[in-house]
């Protein structure tokens, strides 16, 4: 219940900042998108049941604020962090260079599942052509960021797994 | 005999998330023009904060621009630049204000050309994602807006409302790569259906013979069933016939500065 009240409410705060302050920043490709941070945060704390689960909270979160068809986000966030935690599982979780993989590989698994739901699901016309082209920028901007998170996603990795022990299945 | 599930419940439990959430999504989109019950509650219950939320970034902005430009003037004689600071803030404050009248007077002015019942509203939000291009009103269901109202401004049209909660609307933008609009070109009558590009427009199915240029100004046909006739889309930037092909590739610019979009008008429906 904890971990529900906190992710909503960090996942709302980065919502404003998205939609307030970064949706200044010109042009669109390099706005960061600050929820796949949180995503891999949970792929690194939290179970697959309730990590899963928050991961898509967050998703349809995101939805509500982006005015795109209902569910997307929340199907992106899913699988973005299902194959997260496959790797977390594989990976020092102490490395930092391998974090900013981590989160610069989940910026790219998260904008092609989209384009792929895009193309495959949904009527968007280009709007999947358009997320394949940013995957690049989004990239880069995410690598860059995950560098100043990075200490923040360490303390609490570091935080959540003395605090559940360490079988986190 | 349990052991089997428990080794592999997490990548089941995992599976069935994943099916969950795609189901959710495909059942959503049988029903995309329709605002759901949590997307309501998150508008409306985040929308006082998110309004709060953008004033307080528009302070900020204006302290550090205002910072910077007193940094500038350090230059000067300590006297004048407090006296100058002090002209200035008033200017700003007073510009401010005229260029708002400016914007109000030119929206009413195009209320009563447009002949329609037109509803003013502030722009009090963007969009959370990087590709697609939404905006949040500060008006909504209680005041008469509906799913698929068009809305503008005195430049050309701006989109057409896709979400509704009591309080506030999301309104999909002419740019987003969603947004289609039957439009004619006004020089030749010429007829094609605009589509969104992220930050530009296309014409498609214009057709490879008819005379496009440079700069002519495409209009809504009125044919689509979202947009009255006669609003303007924007202006042909690019034209491109190849040596084959039934159609032509035209670009253009939206007349509509998106980037700096403040006050919008919804046309609820038309006046008898």
């Amino acid at each position: 219940m904890k971990s529900l009240v906190w992710v909503l409410g960090i996942g709302i705060l980065i919502a404003f900042l998205q939609t307030t302050i970064l949706s200044r920043i010109n042009p669109p490709s390099i706005r960061p998108d600050l929820f796949i941070f949180l995503v891999v945060y949970l792929s690194m704390t939290q179970n697959t049941s309730r990590g899963g689960s928050l991961a898509w909270l967050l998703g349809l979160l995101k939805d509500c604020f982006a005015g795109v068809t209902f569910g997307l986000h929340g199907f992106a966030f899913v699988a973005t962090f299902l194959l997260a935690r496959l790797v977390v599982r594989q990976l020092n979780p102490e490395s930092s260079l391998l974090l900013v993989l981590l989160v610069s590989c989940a910026t790219a698994v998260e904008n092609g599942l989209i384009a792929l739901s895009l193309l495959m699901l949904a009527d968007a016309g280009d709007g999947w052509r358009i997320v394949l082209q940013q995957i690049p920028a989004q990239v880069v901007v995410g690598a860059l960021l995950s560098f100043l998170f990075l200490p923040f996603i360490r303390w609490g990795g570091r935080r959540a797994r003395a605090a559940s022990g360490p079988h986190l299945s | 005999m349990r052991e089997p599930y428990n080794k592999y419940r997490p990548i089941l439990l995992g599976l069935a998330l994943l099916f969950a959430a795609l189901l959710l999504y495909s059942l959503n989109l049988r029903q995309k023009e329709s605002t759901s019950l949590f997307e309501q509650a998150v508008i409306t219950v985040t929308s006082p904060l998110q309004k709060g939320f953008d004033l307080a970034a528009e302070q900020v902005a204006r302290w550090w621009t205002r910072y910077v430009w007193l940094v500038d003037a350090a230059r000067e004689n300590e006297a004048l630049r407090a006296e100058n600071q002090l002209l200035k803030g008033e200017i700003d404050d007073l510009r401010e204000i005229r260029l708002a009248n400016e914007r109000l007077r030119k929206l009413l002015e195009f209320k009563d050309e447009v002949a329609l019942s037109a509803l003013p509203a502030r722009v009090i939000g963007f969009d959370a994602s990087t590709w697609s291009r939404t905006v949040v009103l500060d008006k909504g269901g209680r005041s008469g807006v509906k799913e698929g109202t068009p809305v503008v401004t005195n430049a050309g049209v701006v989109g057409r409302v896709i979400k509704v909660a009591p309080g506030q609307s999301r309104v999909l933008l002419i740019t987003d790569a969603a947004s289609a609009a039957a439009v004619l070109v006004q020089r030749t009558r010429t007829r094609a259906v605009c589509r969104g590009r992220g930050d530009t427009l296309i014409l498609d199915f214009a057709l490879r013979q008819e005379d496009v240029q440079v700069g002519d100004q495409v209009v809504t046909s009125g044919t689509g069933g979202i947009f009255p006739k006669g609003l303007l889309m924007g202006a042909v930037v690019k034209v491109a016939r190849g040596d084959y092909g039934l159609f032509q590739s035209v670009e253009m610019a939206p007349a509509v500065d998106f980037s700096r979009l403040e006050e919008v008008l919804i046309l609820t429906e038309e006046s008898q």
